[in-house]
């Protein structure tokens, strides 16, 4: 009976011993103390927009049997007979930015004979004229016209399209309101244009561009 | 003289019996007693430990924001956010390691993706802990020199001892009450193309047929708009208490 008893004891001490062990070895991975918390509210971004819009008239300038003129006879006689190109350019954006534009003439090839060095460009902005920088030749003083093909080419298009004007508008948190800008586009022939025996007529046919690039905003 | 014996034998059993029973159960019978109670208590509290994740300033919620470069974005303030880490507990010698991350699943937009989304962290000494910083110089109390950040994309393998993805830091609590703070940035990277919404041209006015009239004068409209979207995502902290192995 003592020695039963005695094995008994030894083989409970020996679970004891051992279940002390795994404890041991195992119960240091175990912390005492964990918790994860995440952030109440999201962080949120949301991206603003941008809006352009070119809205041209239904008619564009068509003018038959074109004399040479003179800068100053021309605005006189063409913006009375309405022989102007009159367009609207809108910028809007949500947020802080500024949307750059650029208004481009591209010739219509194929369908014009006559060259561009006699045909002169005005351009008004919101009823104020913008005087057209030119890259090959001197801008007369007091003329706000340019021949076409003094005219920089254009950044935006790679087709022998020349740059009329480039401008920008300008957007804050605070000022949203889309910006509507008006143009009038004047063409005719330059004075300096020789009319000799000529037995057939000569055009020259061109189209306005609006193009529009927003890069990243930087310093 | 008979009956005398018999007496003794009757008196002597019936003694016996008392004398076994009392010998079974008499044992708990003391002769004498004592109980005293004791008036001191004896206590053992376990220590409570207390973590928190405070928003300092308000999260980062930013409406119409469009891309930036890293140098612009670090300066405004509507990409910021401060947060910090603390905890309390009673006199114990304790610490608490933790790992700070970002909380997945996070919300994207259509086309507004983690790889769009630029993230920097600094802690309260001016520590760039993710981002781009200058090369190494004194910092300036209160200043930092964080020049740019990390695409969230690129965080996705980025891990630490709690957490496994988008893991951005760690930090270790030796004190009770200690607060370690920090100042997270986010914004738009600069090479986000904003998508187009509706649009009834590809922006060129050259076109031959009008796209949209206007009332009678028959013009002709060309626009284009861009598409909002938005990204939202958490934080996440996940702490343990350290253990002492030794």
């Amino acid at each position: 009976m003592e020695i039963k008893e005695n094995g008994q004891k030894k083989l409970l001490l020996s679970i004891l011993g051992v279940a002390i062990l795994v404890i041991a070895v195992i119960g240091i991975s175990f912390a005492i103390y964990q918790t994860t918390f995440d952030q109440a509210t999201a962080n949120s971004i949301k991206t603003g927009t941008i809006t352009v819009s070119y809205t041209e008239p239904s008619n564009a300038i068509d003018i038959e049997d074109a004399m040479p003129m003179s800068e100053k006879t021309a605005l006189e006689t063409l913006k009375t007979s309405n022989k102007t190109f009159d367009f609207t350019v809108t910028t809007k954006a949500s947020g802080e930015l500024t949307v750059p534009y650029e208004i481009s003439i591209t010739k219509v090839s194929g369908s014009s004979t006559l060259d561009e060095q006699y045909v002169r460009v005005y351009l008004e902005k919101n009823n104020g004229p913008v005087t057209l920088i030119g890259e090959n030749a001197v801008q007369k003083e007091g003329l706000y016209s340019n021949l076409i093909s003094n005219l920089k080419d254009s950044t935006k298009r790679q087709d022998g399209t020349k740059l009329l004007y480039s401008t920008s508008d300008t957007f804050d948190s605070e000022n949203s309101t889309a910006i509507n800008t008006t143009y009038k586009l004047i063409m005719w022939l330059d004075e300096n244009y020789q009319m000799d025996n000529e037995t057939q007529t000569k055009t020259y046919k061109a189209k306005v561009n609006v193009d529009s690039a927003v890069t990243p905003i930087a310093q | 003289m008979e009956n005398s014996n018999n007496k003794k034998v009757l008196m002597l059993s019936i003694l016996g019996i008392i004398v076994l029973i009392i010998a079974i159960v008499g044992v708990s019978f003391a002769m004498y007693t004592f109980s005293g109670t004791g008036t001191k208590t004896n206590v053992i509290t376990t220590g409570t430990v207390n973590m928190s994740f405070e928003n300092g300033k308000n999260v980062i919620n930013v409406d119409n924001q469009y891309p930036m470069e890293d140098s612009v974005a670090i300066t405004k303030e509507e990409n910021q956010t401060k947060f910090s880490v603390t905890a309390n507990w009673g006199s114990a010698p304790l610490a608490i390691k933790y790992d700070i991350g970002i909380l997945t699943p996070f919300t994207e937009g259509d086309t507004l993706k983690e790889k769009h989304i630029k993230i920097a962290l600094v802690d309260g000494s001016g520590n760039i802990l993710v981002g781009t910083q200058e090369p190494a110089k004194e910092i300036e109390a209160e200043k930092h020199n964080l020049t740019g950040g990390t695409l969230m994309s690129e965080l996705k393998s980025q891990s630490g001892d709690l957490i496994k993805e988008y893991w951005l830091a760690n930090g270790l609590i030796t004190n009770s009450g200690q607060k370690d703070e920090y100042t997270l940035y986010a914004w738009v990277d600069k090479d986000y193309n904003l998508p187009y919404g509706e649009s009834n041209d590809d922006s060129s006015a050259n076109v031959e047929a009008p796209s949209t009239t206007d009332g009678n004068d028959q013009s002709v409209k060309h626009e284009k708009t861009t598409k909002s979207e938005t990204f939202s995502f958490k934080i996440k902290v996940q702490a343990e208490q350290l253990i002492d192995e030794d």
